[in-house]
């Protein structure tokens, strides 16, 4: 079994005050940029692709992990 | 910035305003060390390599993997000076006079402990966090200033004064104790995509704290 969260410096995986319609709490979706390919807010920015790069990476782990 | 330094000093002055670099060694829940201000495992990358590298204390040598080692030995000459907090100076009891980065130290306290400063010992004590990067940034001319305390490394963030953040990684999950990025105003504050360098029980992460953009 493995778990992999998106986490800051500090430690955090939300900002304050988390919730449904708001699961990264506030401010939290800076998080999740990177998934998004750039600044992105539950009120309705914009959510791209994430990076190549990025997108190599996790399919590369989520295969090596799950050996498949 | 105030400059109204107890015991002013010229060494080094350089015009280049030098680097601020907090550097501290860090579990991956965030502490810098247990509740009793011991380090636990968080420091076991210092001791457990192949490679010896001699620290400016001769108490302490470290023992490393080659990349940390060549770091490590580059740093007499590229930090100038040094911050930390007097609850650090007391636990260290003052590094027996000889911090292992071999450089000045400026500790930040209320009261200048009893039998400080002392002769031939470049350790100075100032009041406020202002004052001790004043100082330092003086001493050290135009190279780094390291800041290896948790609470000024905050009060440094929160005044803006920051310049980068180097983050030893150990591979250790506390539980508990002294977190390092506590009592942040202004937050979220961004940092740039870090430097990262793999080592043996630590990966060393330097981020330049982003200015401008919120």
């Amino acid at each position: 079994m493995l778990v992999g969260i998106t986490v800051s410096v500090d430690g955090y995986i939300t900002g304050p005050n988390d919730g449904p319609e708001n699961g990264l709490g506030e401010g939290g979706e800076r998080l999740h940029s990177w998934v998004f390919g750039g600044r992105w807010t539950y009120g309705g920015g914009r959510r791209g692709q994430m990076a190549p790069e990025d997108a190599a990476w996790m399919s590369k782990c989520w295969i090596k992990e799950h050996g498949s | 910035m105030k400059t109204g330094l107890e015991t002013p000093i010229t060494v080094g002055a350089g015009n280049k305003v030098a680097t601020l670099v907090a550097d501290m060694t860090m579990s991956l829940d965030g502490f810098i060390a247990l509740p009793n201000d011991d380090v636990g495992p968080l420091f076991d990358w210092y001791l457990t390599g192949p490679v010896e590298t001699p620290s400016a204390s001769e108490e302490f040598t470290y023992k490393t993997d080659e990349k940390s080692a060549a770091e490590l030995r580059e740093a007499p000459q590229t930090i100038g000076a040094l911050i930390c907090g007097r609850r650090l100076f007391d636990h260290t009891q003052g590094w027996g006079g000889h911090h292992p980065a071999g450089c000045p130290v400026i500790v930040v306290s209320h009261s200048v402990p009893k039998g400080w400063p002392r002769e031939g010992i470049p350790f100075h004590f100032v009041d406020s966090v202002e004052k001790a990067v004043a100082l330092a940034t003086e001493i050290a001319g135009d190279r780094i200033v390291a800041i290896a305390t948790p609470t000024i490394t905050q009060q440094c963030i929160n005044l803006g004064v920051l310049d980068v953040l180097r983050v030893n990684l150990a591979p250790v999950l506390l539980g508990s104790g002294i977190p390092w990025f506590a009592n942040l105003k202004d937050a979220p504050i961004l940092l740039e995509d870090p430097d990262v360098s793999e080592g043996l029980r630590v990966t060393h992460l330097t981020y330049r704290m982003r200015r401008g953009e919120i």
